[in-house]
């Protein structure tokens, strides 16, 4: 079967009443949640996860990936308007953005991002129609050692581009990696580290810990500061770029788009560094780089172009080879797993329907987002005039609410607080979040495959680097640890 | 300039380590060829012993980052303290009660004024229960209000 027969088996799919409606509540959720400053898709969607629990799993991953790509149209709406990012890859939108809507050309602004977000979206979800098949097939030639492996470059990857020290990244890592053993032993069913809690033999609930990770820790954070928002009150006219800022804007939009996607797909990548390095290539290119940071339109439209792409790319290393390379792919890939379905490169031959589904639906979702946003920016600004006290009292309530209905029971309410205590002090101290749920999520698999690649090879460890894919994976990730070893010892020259 | 608050954060990554990897061996290491249940977390906790040390230098001789900014601690504080409190009595009390306490706490802490808490977390409680109890199916304890509910 060819790309487009699958694509269209997917938007059956997707079309279907329930899914639509999935899929347009999600993308909604999302932009909310985007505009919001206070509350970001990673906690969102550990939110809504034990709501998928009776849904059927594509509708589930259709709405949880809505709320993420939602997001990211949302983000740029604050950052503009407020010179707040309303989620993190919009950071570099209100440099010139903010400055735009000081201009007078808050609705250009807007409207600009809108537009270039929606062309990175659908060019991203091409690229994924495109890339993803292809990887799949490939990863399906991998055995135990390859995919030890590549689990292991996705985790270094995802701690060497996510924060600053790599140090904290590894720790949490190697954190992570220990508190997933927690639970029975995935070879012989040995109880591990449970304390005695007959409650830990099954793990620790993803859920439980996200929903506490994300949440609570999130709402104990912005407790410390007080609440300060002002809306740029100016009048939204002009929302659609005229043909001259066109002439300026069209390259920007799809280097932004290509450059994002590339990034996108490496685990840890993301949406955040997208927009850095979108907004860093277009002040380099530009034939005014002295309007960067004044008001220049192509400032707003690279980045907010190149965090959708990746946003949108970043579903394929999930997809087809079953690593998650951020915070909110994890969640996603945790509302996989307890519908049972193990992403992997079989997702594509074992689930089709579920996996083109998916895509389409994005497809979908792109436009209803283009739709959606630029008539209803009005109501969205709106929004940003209720108190976030009100927001974060909701989220806890959510939360304990979530907890609770996993077990019926305190005790799940209980680890909750728990995780949400450490993820307020990890903040606090600046230790990285994402490694260690990525690391905690990847950990089983990664003592499955090496287990099994030692006892294959007869307890070799040299077994790795005998075959030339695993080899080549483990190089890139030694390179990748030791960078800043080499950067450290040549700035001491 | 050395970090106390990073000293102690490195402490305790190291003891977790310690721990794991202490246990890990009563779970029996194994050799590579027939590694055994303790063989992973084994390393694992060896490498997370060997990243704390690292990280316990760096913060000696004052390398390790910037310093955490804690802001006004008392909100995240009494919110932690009445979360624990939630927790203990949830099933006692009862869903309605204690969320409505714990709403307003976090409202309290969020500076809104009284009126306006009360009538907030009071309508919370009471419509995310009829919400999620009634009308989503996700069976909440009932506690003391068991009579009217």
């Amino acid at each position: 079967m060819g790309m487009f027969e699958n694509l269209a088996g997917g938007f059956v799919v997707a079309l279907s009443a329930s899914n639509l409606f999935y899929c347009a509540l999600g993308a909604v959720l999302g932009t909310a949640i985007g505009v919001l400053p206070g509350l970001g898709p990673p906690a969102t969607i550990a939110l809504l996860l034990p709501v998928t629990f009776k849904m059927e799993p594509v509708s589930a991953v259709i709405m949880l990936a809505g709320i993420f790509y939602g997001a990211m149209y949302g983000g740029s709406t604050t950052s503009i308007l407020l010179n707040i990012p309303g989620e993190a890859a919009s950071v570099v939108t209100c440099l010139d953005g903010y400055k735009m809507a000081r201009n007078g050309q808050a609705g250009k602004a807007l409207g600009i991002s809108a537009i270039g977000s929606f062309i990175a979206g659908t060019l991203g979800v091409l690229g994924v129609s495109v890339m993803a098949p292809t990887l799949a097939s490939f990863a399906l030639k991998f055995g135990p050692p390859e995919y030890c492996c590549l689990v292991f470059l996705g985790l270094m990857m995802a701690i060497y581009l996510s924060e600053e020290s790599i140090l904290k990244g590894l720790m949490m890592g190697a954190l992570g990696l220990l508190l997933g053993t927690v639970g029975l032993d995935p070879v012989d069913g040995i109880p591990r580290f449970t304390l005695g809690f007959n409650r830990l033999m099954d793990g620790v609930d993803f859920v439980v810990m996200a929903m506490g990770l994300f949440g609570i820790a999130e709402i104990l954070c912005n407790l410390e500061v007080p609440e300060n928002r002002e809306v740029f009150k100016t009048s939204l006219k002009g929302l659609l770029p005229t043909l001259q800022d066109w002439r300026r804007c069209w390259a920007a939009v799809l280097r932004g788009s290509f450059l994002g996607f590339f990034i996108g797909v490496l685990p840890g990548g993301g949406a955040i560094i997208s927009s850095f390095a979108a907004y860093a290539v277009e002040k380099r290119l530009s034939r005014y780089p002295e309007q960067f940071g004044k008001g220049a339109i192509e400032g707003v439209a690279a980045p907010e172009a190149a965090n959708n792409a990746a946003s949108t790319s970043s579903f394929i290393p999930l997809l087809t080879l079953g690593i998650p390379g951020n915070a909110s792919i994890a969640m996603i890939f945790v509302a996989l797993m307890i519908h049972g379905i193990r992403p992997g490169p079989l997702l594509l031959q074992e689930h089709p329907n579920l996996f083109w589904g998916v895509i389409a639906s994005m497809y979908i979702g792109n436009a209803l987002l283009l739709a959606l946003n630029l008539p209803l920016i009005n109501f969205w600004v709106r929004m940003l005039k209720v108190p976030y006290r009100y927001l974060a009292v909701v989220v806890v309530v959510v939360c304990v609410i979530g907890a609770y209905s996993v077990n019926s029971s305190a005790w799940d309410v209980g680890m909750m607080v728990f995780f949400g205590i450490l993820g307020y002090l990890l903040r606090k101290f600046a230790f990285p979040a994402s490694p260690f749920i990525l690391a905690m999520i990847l950990g089983p698999m990664l003592e499955k495959t090496l287990q099994q690649s030692l006892i294959a090879s007869g307890g070799h460890f040299a077994t790795f680097l005998d075959r030339p894919i695993s080899a080549t994976l483990l190089i890139v990730a030694g390179l990748l640890m030791l960078t800043p070893l080499a950067k450290a010892i040549w700035k001491k020259r | 300039m050395r970090k106390t608050g990073d000293i102690v954060v490195g402490l305790c990554f190291l003891a977790i380590g310690i721990v794991f990897a202490v246990n890990s061996v009563k779970l029996k290491i194994g050799v590579p060829t027939e590694p055994q249940p303790g063989f992973f977390p084994f390393i694992d906790g060896i490498i997370l012993i060997a990243l704390s040390v690292l990280f316990l230098f760096q913060a000696w001789r004052g390398k390790a980052g910037e310093s955490p900014a804690f802001g006004k601690v008392g909100g995240p504080a009494i919110v932690v303290l009445t979360l624990l409190l939630y927790v203990a009595t949830l099933e006692t009390l009862g869903y309605v009660v204690t969320t409505a306490i714990l709403s307003a706490v976090v409202l309290r802490a969020m500076e809104t004024k009284p009126r306006i808490l009360l009538l907030v977390s009071v309508i919370l409680a009471v419509v995310s229960y009829l919400l999620f109890d009634r009308l989503l199916g996700v069976t909440l304890p009932p506690g003391l209000m068991a009579a009217f509910l």
